[in-house]
């Protein structure tokens, strides 16, 4: 008896604890922006510190009530459709089993948003599983003058570029649902590797902010269209 | 005994005394001489006859003539059109002194003038002041009835009148004179003044519709009064604002001159068209030259007004709806930066700057205040939101964390209109809806087929509040583990206008969440369509509308505002209680209307004194319960008064005529004094005299009674 009682009184604080921290936690933090747990093989987990970092400065410069992070979600599983945006990034092979591509596909026709950032090596099966997605359609790179380099910050040149990995310049690709972008494929920038921490990769500060503030517009669109 | 005078007594004692005197005087004096004797007892029976003349104080009376002079009444007409016409040269009213002080003056002098100074009513005065303070409107008829007919000890002999005979009452010359007949005083009249037309150009018509629709063709109709101009054209002029539409020379020739001017409706909201006539050199006064009428134009496009505080996914999916709603044009303003600053969301999103960049609130149909604080938006918009509801606007405050009273909006402007009693925090557990109460929402809701809202995916929390507003209809209640948390989606009516509140913010999870299914996602779609078209309606026919007859009055006029009060099936209302808030330049009042004889409509007069643009707002109940409202504009000019008015001498023809006096034009007064008659009236008056009252008496009563004690001392008698 007199052994349990330490063990109780340290359940006790831990629940506190866990009560405080989800209690702190925004109403939406589970379901607002997700990072997309694809198969394929590639690391869908890379640039941790980018999603936090990107909803920390779009809560300061914004009217958006954001969580402090985003949540892991398979394209197949049912909560995807909770999620107002959805970021996949990596440098590997990408891949949807069929009952995944029919939910992602039922989840942006039904008003969500995935944004994709080739973080190198992404692009072709990236593309591959595009037309796997949408039979008939094609990613089409998104004009200057569109909405997305617009809706906040502005982009009068397209995309920033962040990171140099085979030369040229960056492009914005989308499928359009209804006049609609419903996904975003963001190609030869890495702007994921810019919304990470500084000492990730030691980038100016301003080829960061334009990184970030690139990543607030693709929310304000994500979050008003 | 008791009947008996006890001057009758006291007499009757004093002469056995007296009697008793002489024969006690008559036996001291025998042995004297017999002609000593006979003077001195007829000296004492002289002097005890005169005492005993005081005791019976005798009366004698007798009748005398008196002669005195005629009293006069001498009334002055003192009105504008007295004082101040002709615009040059000497007033009508100096010209009446003039003649009161020259060729009436002997008159006068002969007999006791009574003096009145003449306007609504009639002022007793004991000189004629020199400048009198103009009567803005003058009865001839009530202050010269309320003159003759004034308690006097002795009837006037006549009453002379000087006037032009022109009043406010425009009465028929027969009609006065046969009401003051009957006074059986002459009024003798001394005309003044020119019976040809003041030159003076004036509008008194002006017609245009109440409301006509935005891009609609429309009359104005204009009828300009050319008095004693006849031979000039005139030049009338429309305006909006400080813009002239249109102009038009009426040609000279008749008086009155109609004209017609052609418009199109522009911007939707209160227009104020005025109308100005070009003065005239020669006119009298220039304040009638103008005259406005007020036109509410209505949007022809259902235009939307969304203000959305955040980039949400309920806004998103809304913003996809109202693209997709044919003929609806939505203006956007989405708040991306806090505090305030705002972007139209158009096709291509552009920064807006303030919330004035969605121009007038008049152009929308409805406006739609979407999870934003109250302070973001100012207290003056939000009055201008109230403001524009009360005047028939549709409003939607939709939930959120930073609306109703979570975003401050309790107590401000706005709160009274919104149709949920307001509570400071957000309720927390998952809410069900489910459909409630059988009003038009509500059974706009069931027609759409759609069944179990409870069993659609969970809300995440709601705005509390404390319950529906009286005579607000609650559509769908929130529910959580089957208590009722409160209204969800609430229809009212706000003044002229129409309110509805929805105090969810998630609607999105019927559209797109893991329960989201074909049933929720046409369950969502039949609530925002169901609401778009609820506050795209066209406005309806108001309950309560106020009348006035005009937009313009003179300053001092009495108004008469009637407001109509109907209920939802639009049967007149006989037991509402409808109070009328007048606001003007200086002060506001509050009138409580009475019904009129017509039934469900309740009128009040009021007196708007200082010029100015004014307000006027009805607001009618049935118990607690607000009917509606309505207001009206309308602007009040400086006074014209009977500055205009033309002299009437058949007026005072009629007054001579029926009174039996005479009347004369002023270049023969003159004649009047001969014709008034000042003749002194004699009376016959009967006099009593009382001698034994009088000094005289007193002295012969000394004068017997000192001759008897001489004579005795001379003749040696103790």
């Amino acid at each position: 008896m007199r052994r349990s009682v330490p063990w109780l009184v340290i359940t006790c604080a831990l629940c506190l604890i866990a009560a405080v921290a989800l209690a702190a936690l925004p109403a939406d933090a589970e379901e607002l922006i997700g990072r997309l747990k694809y198969g394929g093989g590639g690391d869908w987990y890379a640039n941790p510190s980018s999603l936090p970092n990107l909803l920390e400065f779009a809560r300061e410069h914004t009217s958006l009530d954001l969580p402090r992070r985003a949540v892991e979600v398979e394209p197949g599983a049912p909560e995807l459709h909770s999620f107002a945006l959805v970021h996949a990034t990596g440098h590997g092979r990408i891949r949807f089993t069929d009952a995944q591509r029919r939910n992602l596909r039922e989840y942006l026709l039904g008003g969500g948003f995935l944004h994709v950032d080739d973080n190198y090596g992404l692009d072709e099966s990236f593309r591959e599983e595009v037309r796997a997605l949408f039979p008939g359609r094609e990613l089409v790179e998104l004009p200057f003058s569109h909405p997305i380099y617009h809706c906040l910050f502005e982009f009068p040149r397209g995309l920033p570029k962040i990171h140099e990995h085979h030369g040229g310049p960056p492009h914005g690709y989308g499928i359009i649902h209804e006049g609609r972008v419903v996904l975003f494929y963001s190609y030869n920038t890495d702007l994921g590797d810019g919304w990470e921490s500084p000492e990730v990769h030691n980038d100016p500060e301003e080829v960061r902010r334009q990184a970030l503030r690139m990543g607030t517009n693709l929310l304000v669109y994500a979050l008003s269209r | 005994m008791s009947d008996l005078d006890p001057r009758v007594v006291l007499l009757s004692l004093g002469v056995v005394a007296a009697c008793a005197a002489l024969v006690w005087c008559w036996m001291r004096l025998r042995g004297r001489p017999p002609t000593h004797v006979s003077i001195l007892l007829g000296l004492r029976v002289l002097l005890l006859s005169l005492l005993l003349a005081v005791v019976a104080d005798p009366a004698i009376r007798r009748q005398v003539a008196v002669s005195r002079p005629p009293l006069l009444l001498v009334a002055v007409d003192a009105s504008r059109s007295m004082t101040e016409l002709p615009p040059d040269g000497a007033s009508r009213y100096e010209r009446a002194l003039r003649a009161l002080e020259g060729e009436l003056a002997a008159a006068l002098e002969s007999a006791r003038a009574e003096r009145y100074l003449l306007g609504g009513d009639a002022q007793a005065a004991a000189e004629l002041p020199e400048e009198p303070r103009g009567r803005d409107e003058t009865d001839l008829q009530a202050a010269l009835s309320a003159m003759l007919r004034t308690p006097r000890a002795r009837r006037p002999a006549a009453c002379l009148l000087i006037s032009d005979g022109a009043d406010a009452t425009w009465r028929p010359p027969a009609r006065v004179a046969a009401a003051l007949g009957a006074y059986g005083v002459p009024v003798f009249c001394i005309g003044v003044g020119s019976s040809q037309p003041v030159p003076d150009v004036s509008l008194p018509g002006l017609v245009a519709p109440r409301v006509v629709t935005e891009g609609d063709r429309f009359e104005v109709r204009v009828l300009a009064r050319a008095a004693g101009l006849a031979g000039e054209p005139v030049l009338v002029r429309l305006r909006s604002g400080e813009a002239v539409v249109a102009e038009k020379e009426l040609a000279a020739g008749e008086v009155e001159r109609p004209a017609r001017f052609e418009l199109t409706a522009g911007r939707p909201g209160y227009q104020r068209y005025v109308v100005e006539a070009a003065s005239a050199a020669s006119e009298v006064t220039a304040a009638n030259n103008r005259r406005s009428v007020v036109v509410r134009v209505e949007p022809r496009q259902a235009r939307l007004l969304v203000i959305e505080g955040h980039p949400r996914r309920e806004y998103a999916f809304l913003r996809r709806l109202l693209t997709r709603v044919e003929d609806l044009e939505a203006v956007i303003l989405l708040r991306k930066q806090r505090p305030a600053e705002f972007w139209l969301d158009a096709e291509r999103p552009r920064r807006a700057g303030g919330l004035s960049a969605a121009g007038e609130l008049n152009r929308f149909r409805a406006v739609v205040v979407s999870n934003i604080e109250a302070a973001a938006l100012g207290g003056g918009f939000v009055s201008r939101l109230e403001d524009y509801v009360a005047e028939g606007g549709a409003l939607a405050m939709l939930g959120g964390e930073d609306s109703f009273g979570a975003g401050g909006w309790d107590g401000t402007a706005l709160a009274p209109a919104v149709p949920v009693r307001m509570e400071g925090s957000m309720l927390g557990d998952p809410v069900a809806v489910r459909l409630a109460g059988e009003g038009e929402m509500a059974r706009a809701l069931r027609q759409t087929g759609i069944e179990r809202w409870e069993r659609l995916p969970l809300l995440d929390g709601m705005n509390a509040a404390a319950g529906a507003r009286p005579g607000a209809e609650v559509a769908l209640e929130g529910l959580s583990a089957g208590t009722v948390l409160g209204p969800v989606l609430v229809t009212g009516r706000h003044g002229a206008g129409r309110t509805l509140a929805l105090t969810v913010a998630d609607t999105w999870r019927w559209r797109q969440s893991p329960g989201a299914g074909d049933h929720s996602r046409a369950a969502w779609e039949a609530l925002w369509t169901s609401i778009i078209g609820w506050l795209m309606a066209p406005r309806a026919d108001r309950q309560v509308l106020l009348e006035l007859g005009r937009d313009s009055f003179e300053s001092g006029d009495l108004i008469r505002a009637e407001a109509h009060v109907r209920d939802r099936d639009f049967r007149p209302i006989t037991d509402a209680r409808v109070e009328l808030t007048v606001s003007g330049p200086a002060r506001e009042q509050t009138l409580l209307a009475e019904p009129a004889d017509v039934e469900g409509i309740y009128g009040a007069t009021f007196r708007a004194a200082d010029p100015g643009d004014y307000a006027l707002a009805a607001e009618a109940y049935r118990g607690e319960e607000m009917l509606g409202e309505d207001r009206r504009r309308f602007e009040v000019i400086a006074p014209i008064g009977e500055l205009t008015h033309a002299a009437r001498p058949e007026v005072l023809e009629a007054i001579a005529g029926e009174t039996g006096g005479r009347y004369l034009p002023m270049d023969r007064a003159g004649e009047m004094a001969d014709l008034l008659p000042l003749q002194p009236t004699t009376e016959r008056r009967s006099v009593t005299l009382r001698p034994t009252r009088t000094w005289w008496y007193f002295v012969l009563v000394i004068a017997v009674g000192g001759l008897d004690w001489l004579l005795r001392r001379r003749w040696g008698i103790g």
